[in-house]
């Protein structure tokens, strides 16, 4: 049961702050006078995410499913890698250099390359999503394999328990909460790399909207449009928040 | 000891003197080194800038879109901007205009490649075209297509980042690609020579202006006479590049080391045909007509889907116009 007096408490704040910054926005436009091309106000953003002729559903769904794709691609390739890592200690020295090398390199610059391997289209820029997300999971998820208390593995030894079941059953759940909070990354990722790849090319999504009408100084409606990728972006990590307070509720943190 | 000081006085005062006889111009280019900005780099290598008291600086941008925002909010004093974005950039409130034509003749135009030639516009229909955001192709397409009669919903389009749409459509990624004629080195340079096929837009009865010098309400009102010399200079390195191309590729190297001049060259050539027309031969390089402007302007009030209509007289004037004749 959803309990709205602490949920009130929690959130009052920000609800406050949101509602301070949106009408200093509204007066700075009104007041200050600029130009619509630079800063549209308040209202001319809604209107456009209302009112507009942009066809808001066909491009949410396109940009929606690249950033869930490269979600669950990032988290599950991301937990493996991890796992493999953690599991052996051949394959960390292997992995972990060749990793970090990747995740350095900006994948503003590889996006183009993507476009000649792949072409253009939903898969490349889950892909590129991917790419971005992956990193934090694998990290995360080794470090938690890892680091678990000296007295639960002793306790498993005791128990003659095999690799793969201390594996299981300790190591595993020590984890969760680590690799739950690297997936709070990763959302926010994976939004960034889909965007990123249909900034490069695309034909339809909520990127594509943002290029197309900045060029044409039709300001209102990128500035719709980054709205509808922030809704998105927070509904991935409010799920993430959702999920880690299911699956392992005893760790505390802040979200 | 007051000989020196007053010396020490001296060097000072003098120094003083002439920085403040120059005056700062800043002048956004449209894009990354391109053939078309030799003039002004010539201009500024020979002087004609500092002899008219203007100290120069010239600026990247990244797509017309960007040097348009530069002029308007005063980061830019005047810049290179393609028509069709200046006009549409009028219709959504910004207060620049054009006051010099770079283009005379209209580069529009699409590439594609020679196994899978997009030779006339009935060949569009039904085909992927790549265009850049903001791309001139992109925007004036509806029109294009109505004067030849083809569906413009029968042809998809795609968007593509600058740095990829050569790459696109040599690598057979779209159909083809939306881009000025003069960028044909660089797609041969991609695609191999002899394998890049081009729809100039100007040869199926489509004729508007494109590259254009604008300024800002601002530069007009404040600094009138520094713009006409800006404008009287930039024409003169013009000149200049017509009359000895491969003199003025060499400066342009040479304050620019990073351009290809294998590929700048003919970049280069291409854009000089657009400007030795018989309209700039008679009333100098630069010379903006007023009938082509106006039609220009309708094209933009019909197809782009601006908030207002754009009046013509708000969109350029020729009052800062020097006549430099086009050299023989």
């Amino acid at each position: 049961m959803i309990k709205f007096q602490p949920l009130l408490r929690q959130y009052w704040p920000t609800v406050v702050l949101f509602a301070f910054l949106l009408a200093s926005w509204q007066v700075a436009v009104s007041v200050g006078g600029i130009r619509e091309y630079l800063l549209p106000s308040p209202l001319a953003v809604w209107n456009a995410l209302w009112h507009g002729d942009t066809a808001w559903i066909q491009h949410l769904w396109v940009t929606t499913l690249e950033i869930v794709g490269a979600f669950f691609l990032a988290a599950g390739v991301g937990v493996a890698l991890g796992v493999a890592i953690a599991w052996s200690p051949l394959v960390a020295n292997a992995l972990v250099p060749f990793l970090v090398f990747v995740n350095t390199l900006p994948k503003v610059a590889i996006a183009p390359l993507f476009l000649i391997w792949m072409g253009y289209g939903i898969f490349p820029n889950m892909l590129m999503g991917a790419l971005i997300g992956f990193f934090p999971v694998v990290i995360n998820t080794a470090v938690g394999l890892s680091q678990v208390e000296a007295d639960m593995l002793d306790l498993g030894r005791v128990f003659n328990a095999p690799k793969w079941k201390i594996f299981a059953k300790i190591r595993i759940p020590n984890a969760l909460p680590y690799i739950l909070s690297a997936l709070k990354i990763t959302a926010t990722a994976a939004v960034v790399g889909a965007i990123v790849g249909e900034f490069v090319a695309s034909q339809k999504g909520l990127g594509y909207v943002i290029v197309t009408t900045q060029s044409s100084m039709n300001t209102s409606v990128a500035f719709a449009a980054l709205i509808w990728i922030s809704v998105v972006g927070l509904v991935l990590y409010g799920a993430v928040v959702l999920a880690a307070r299911l699956w392992a509720p005893w760790a505390e943190g802040i979200d | 000891m007051k000989r020196t000081f007053s010396l020490a006085v001296a060097a000072v005062l003098a120094t003083a003197g002439s920085a403040s006889a120059q005056e700062k111009f800043t002048f956004a280019l449209n894009w990354f080194a391109v053939g078309d900005h030799a003039a002004y780099w010539v201009a500024l290598d020979k002087g004609y800038y500092k002899a008219k008291g203007l100290d120069v600086t010239l600026e990247n941008s990244k797509g017309s879109g960007d040097s348009i925002a530069k002029v308007d909010t005063g980061r830019a004093d005047a810049g290179l901007a393609d028509a069709a974005v200046v006009i549409a950039s009028i219709g959504r409130g910004t207060t620049v205009k054009t006051v010099g034509m770079v283009f005379d003749k209209t580069p529009l135009n699409i590439f594609s490649l020679k196994e899978k030639p997009l030779k006339s516009p009935k060949d569009l229909e039904g085909k992927t075209l790549g265009a850049p955001p903001g791309d001139s192709q992109r925007q004036m397409f509806p029109a294009f297509a109505k004067v030849n009669g083809i569906d413009p919903a029968k042809v998809s389009w795609v968007n593509i980042e600058p740095a990829a749409k050569i790459a696109a459509v040599a690598e057979k990624r779209m159909d083809g690609v939306g881009d000025y004629s003069t960028g044909l080195p660089l797609y041969e340079k991609a695609a191999g020579k002899g394998n890049v096929v081009m729809m100039p837009w100007a040869d199926f009865g489509f004729d508007m202006y494109s590259m254009s010098i604008i300024a800002s309400a601002k530069t007009m009102k404040e600094r009138p006479a520094a713009l006409k010399a800006f404008l009287e200079a930039s024409y003169m390195g013009w000149r200049d590049v017509m009359a000895d191309p491969q003199a003025a590729m060499a400066i342009f190297k040479k304050r620019v080391p990073e351009v290809d001049v294998d590929v700048m060259m003919p970049n280069m050539m291409i854009g000089l045909g657009l400007m030795k027309t018989d309209r700039y031969a008679k009333n100098g390089i630069g010379w903006i007509d007023e009938k082509k402007m106006c039609d220009s302007v309708e094209l933009v009030n019909t197809y782009m889907g601006l908030p207002r209509k754009v009046e013509c007289k708000a969109v350029f004037t020729s009052e800062f116009l020097p006549k430099v004749e086009m050299p023989k």
